[in-house]
């Protein structure tokens, strides 16, 4: 597996608060990453390290390619147009003057504000920020692109945009993202690291992770014998919420598969006559994640 | 003038880096160059920043001068002027160093400019008891305008020694700290 | 250096057309005029003294200069009071 980006032991404290115990990440090449943690798990400082903003205590970190980032609390120069402000990170980037201006052009439509580059960053909505943000990231067609939180505070229109921008950007790229929005991490990624208290948890593909889930949730007229359900071979708990007529099924992997699962208790519950509204595999990502991190 | 120059550099510069690290623009190009380059790129700006105000109000005055002074000398005092001009902008660069400094050190832009007006004042005080150690040593400002001569020389370079001084401080506080 | 240049020539620029700027461009040069005003009194006062010389002396271009110097923390007319008392 080639890398895009590698961090071996990354310590960092802040004062007697420790951030980031040795945290230590491969993000393969080519990929969607979904990089997942509490608030306070140390996603933002392990992105502020690998930006420079701050210095870690120990560790190294290994990023071959060129790196474009969407920091999070970073603010434009005030007064400045977007086009100005562009240009010079254009420049820094590595873009070469005479090709600045179509550069520029190409971010702005790649995150559809092409007719937005004479508007001052202060006069802009949060949502058109974060597209600017993003935009600025793209500048000199980066090899791997950080985002911190890209959705954080965005309405479900900017955010679904900004969700779908984000996977057109996948192509001979890596993306890192990190998010507390877990469907939106299983909607948009192929790998996933969960940290928690400055380690990592778990690191892997997102499928691999979810194919792990043990648990069914069925929605039912009326509440089944839970009893009759736990005796079935495989199936190690049954509950019941009345109030969202739902029955939740813990079952054994090792023993039946999700599908077999799914077919042994409809089966059941066809014969108890009572009928099923709805079928649908747990909590996937969002359920293991919150395993993971020993919360469930 | 003695209070009225570091004043007006108070005001100008005390935001240079604060506000940028307040509001987090750095970050945005921190990813793509290193620390040194904005620093100092900020810090040349700053202080030709500095020169070009002076130097055009100066000019503006010799051309006040020039319509307004009777046998006024025009081409003489345009020549002596950029003497005093370019002698006259060296405590100038010392007292943008001190503010670079504070606004290196500190992430609220209101918080640089309390602490550099202190030490303005403080060094103010100073001047009473040591006053080799403070930027307002009246000799060291005379010096200034007594061009060719030895007393200039040490004013110059006393100002460019508080220039190093302050200016490389302000440097490896900003290298160090997280922005 | 090419980083620190794209940089220096920005930085320069925005700081320049900033309105905080202009506007202590602006007070400086009323603050030099003001300063000319006074030297306009001294030096009326100098040309009187030294009409035999034709044009400014040079040396006493350095003195008002200085006086100007002194504008600021004493009033116009201690500096010309002070002009006065100086020996020719």
């Amino acid at each position: 597996m080639t890398t895009a980006l590698s961090i071996t032991g990354l310590k960092k404290s802040y004062g007697r608060k420790v951030a980031l115990k040795g945290l230590n990440m491969k993000v393969p090449k080519n990929t969607v990453y979904g990089f997942l943690g509490e608030n306070g798990a140390g996603k933002t400082t392990t992105f502020s390290i690998l930006g420079g903003f701050i210095s870690a205590n120990a560790g190294t970190f290994d990023m071959p390619g060129k790196m474009g980032m969407l920091p999070q609390d970073a603010r434009f120069g005030v007064g400045r147009r977007i086009d100005s402000q562009l240009k010079i990170l254009a420049k820094l980037s590595g873009v070469e003057s005479s090709k600045v201006d179509s550069e520029i052009k190409r971010v702005l439509k790649a995150v559809n504000m092409e007719g937005s580059a004479k508007v001052p960053v202060n006069k802009c909505s949060h949502g058109m920020y974060k597209r600017i943000g993003i935009a600025q990231a793209l500048l000199g067609d980066p090899d791997i692109l950080l985002f911190d939180e890209p959705t954080a505070g965005l309405d479900p229109k900017n955010a679904h945009d900004i969700r779908h921008l984000i996977q057109t950007l996948n192509h001979n790229r890596t993306v890192v993202i990190s998010s507390h929005n877990l469907a939106e991490i299983e909607q948009i990624c192929d790998h996933v690291g969960i940290i928690s208290k400055g380690e990592m948890v778990y690191e892997g593909p997102v499928e691999e992770l979810v194919s792990q889930n043990t648990e069914l949730n069925f929605k039912l007229s009326e509440m089944p014998n839970l009893k009759t359900i736990e005796k079935l071979k495989g199936i190690n708990k049954a509950s019941w919420s009345e109030e969202e007529k739902c029955c939740h099924i813990e079952f054994n992997h090792e023993v039946l598969t999700t599908e077999a699962a799914n077919a042994l208790i409809l089966e059941q519950l066809l014969k108890d006559k009572i009928g099923v509204r709805s079928i649908n595999s747990g909590n996937s990502l969002e359920h293991e994640y919150l395993k993971k991190l020993n919360l469930d | 003038m003695l209070l009225g120059t570091p004043a007006l550099i108070l005001m100008i510069h005390y935001d240079k880096l604060a506000q940028e690290n307040y509001d987090g623009t750095f970050r945005y190009y921190l990813f793509r160059t290193s620390r040194a380059k904005i620093y100092w790129s900020k810090f040349a700006s700053a202080l030709a920043e500095i020169a070009l105000i002076t130097l055009t109000a100066t000019l503006i005055a010799v051309l006040y001068g020039h319509f307004k002074l009777d046998n006024f000398d025009t081409l003489k005092v345009l020549g002596y002027s950029l003497k005093y001009w370019l002698a006259g902008i060296t405590p100038l660069l010392a007292f943008s160093s001190m503010v670079f400094m504070f606004s290196s050190w500190v992430k609220r832009p209101f918080l640089a400019l309390l602490l550099s007006a202190a030490t303005v004042i403080g060094a103010g005080v100073i001047m009473n008891w040591y006053p080799w150690m403070s930027p307002f040593n009246l000799d060291y400002w005379k010096g200034l305008f007594v061009p060719g001569t030895q007393l200039m020389l040490n004013s110059v370079l006393i100002y460019l020694g508080y220039t190093a001084l302050f200016s490389t401080l302000g440097f490896l506080i900003f290298k160090k700290r997280d922005l | 250096m090419k980083a620190f240049l794209i940089l220096f020539k920005d930085n320069l620029l925005t700081s320049l057309k900033s309105k905080k700027t202009i506007f202590f461009l602006v007070l400086y040069v009323v603050i030099f005029a003001l300063a000319i005003h006074v030297v306009e009194e001294v030096q009326q006062e100098a040309i009187r003294r030294v009409v035999n010389q034709g044009g400014i002396d040079p040396e006493l271009y350095r003195m008002s200069f200085n006086f100007m110097v002194e504008f600021l923390k004493l009033n116009s007319n201690d500096i010309v009071q002070s002009f006065l008392s100086v020996p020719l």
